[in-house]
């Protein structure tokens, strides 16, 4: 959880002093963009509610794989007091397009764990919006869905 | 001095509403827009549809498959006709983007089988030009 933070802040530091080269080289953007997603499953996995309050926006809203529509706050909520022990969430086959201030990171994610104590599987395809917002990126829209039939 | 503060907080003001009635607009016109491609994809009215679309589109099928633009309106154009209504749609803006979500009811004919389907969406719109364009969108299922 520590070393996520940490990553978070040197990387939100970094961002911000490369602020408007950042924002308007795609080529960063997608770099940069990648690496916020890999912190945002990193942080999903260990449940750093911290984390993810700072990679997602306020007004951020979240679609689950069941059609479920969340707050910010209700997301944070539901994953603090989740009864699922995900042991692994692995992303795969990450794109992003970039359009000036906006990133859209589509890709699959595998996720194997413990829901109760009983062994899980899921395997989402996702949309993630990115937006260049107050100096830094953050998750403005997230939507998944399972592609297990 | 007085008029003075009295002009700049009317300036203000004014700053404010225009851009709060700014907002508003560009919610209201993606809305209206996701309506239109509702019409349009029940009517399989391509033209809409590809102006409806940037070229760059991100599209997830309410069935997981990821599709370009032109595979989605080769889809349309395929497919058996669809009902479509929308329901409950949240528009939020971030600057040049706005997001939209709501729920789809989706009623057809399938393999001889009638079927009706929920569903809910997820789009992200950008201002092009003088229009508003879909840059992706995924529908999922809704499991009650």
């Amino acid at each position: 959880m520590k070393v996520t933070a940490v990553l978070l802040g040197v990387f939100g530091v970094l961002a911000a002093l490369g602020a408007d080269s950042a924002k308007k080289d795609a080529a960063d953007v997608k770099v940069i963009v990648l690496r916020l997603e890999h912190l945002k499953f990193d942080a999903q996995h260990r449940k750093d509610i911290a984390a993810l309050n700072s990679m997602l926006d306020d007004a951020v809203m979240w679609v689950d794989p069941n059609g479920a529509l969340f707050t910010k706050a209700a997301y944070l909520t539901a994953v603090h007091d989740s009864n699922l022990q995900p042991e692994q969430i692995v992303p795969e086959s990450l794109t992003v397009k970039v359009f000036d201030d906006i990133a859209i990171v589509v890709g699959i994610y595998d996720e194997k764990g413990l829901n109760a104590g009983h062994p899980y599987h899921q395997r989402c395809r996702f949309i993630d919006t990115w937006a260049w917002k107050k100096g830094k990126w953050v998750c403005i829209g997230a939507t998944a869905t399972s592609v297990i039939s | 001095m007085r008029t003075t503060i009295a002009l700049l907080t009317l300036f203000c003001w004014g700053t404010l509403a225009a851009a709060a009635q700014s907002r508003t607009d560009a919610e209201s016109k993606v809305v209206a827009l996701e309506i239109l491609w509702g019409e349009a994809a029940q009517f399989r009215d391509i033209k809409a549809l590809d102006s409806i679309f940037d070229d760059h589109l991100s599209y997830v099928h309410v069935d997981g498959r990821l599709m370009t633009k032109l595979e989605v309106l080769a889809d349309t154009r395929a497919v058996n006709a669809v009902n479509i209504v929308l329901e409950s749609s949240v528009a939020h803006s971030h600057g040049n983007v706005v997001i939209v979500t709501g729920i789809l009811h989706l009623k057809g004919v399938e393999s001889g089988k009638p079927y009706l389907r929920y569903a809910r969406y997820l789009d992200t719109w950008l201002p092009q030009g003088d229009q508003w364009v879909c840059v992706s969108s995924m529908t999922t299922p809704i499991r009650r």
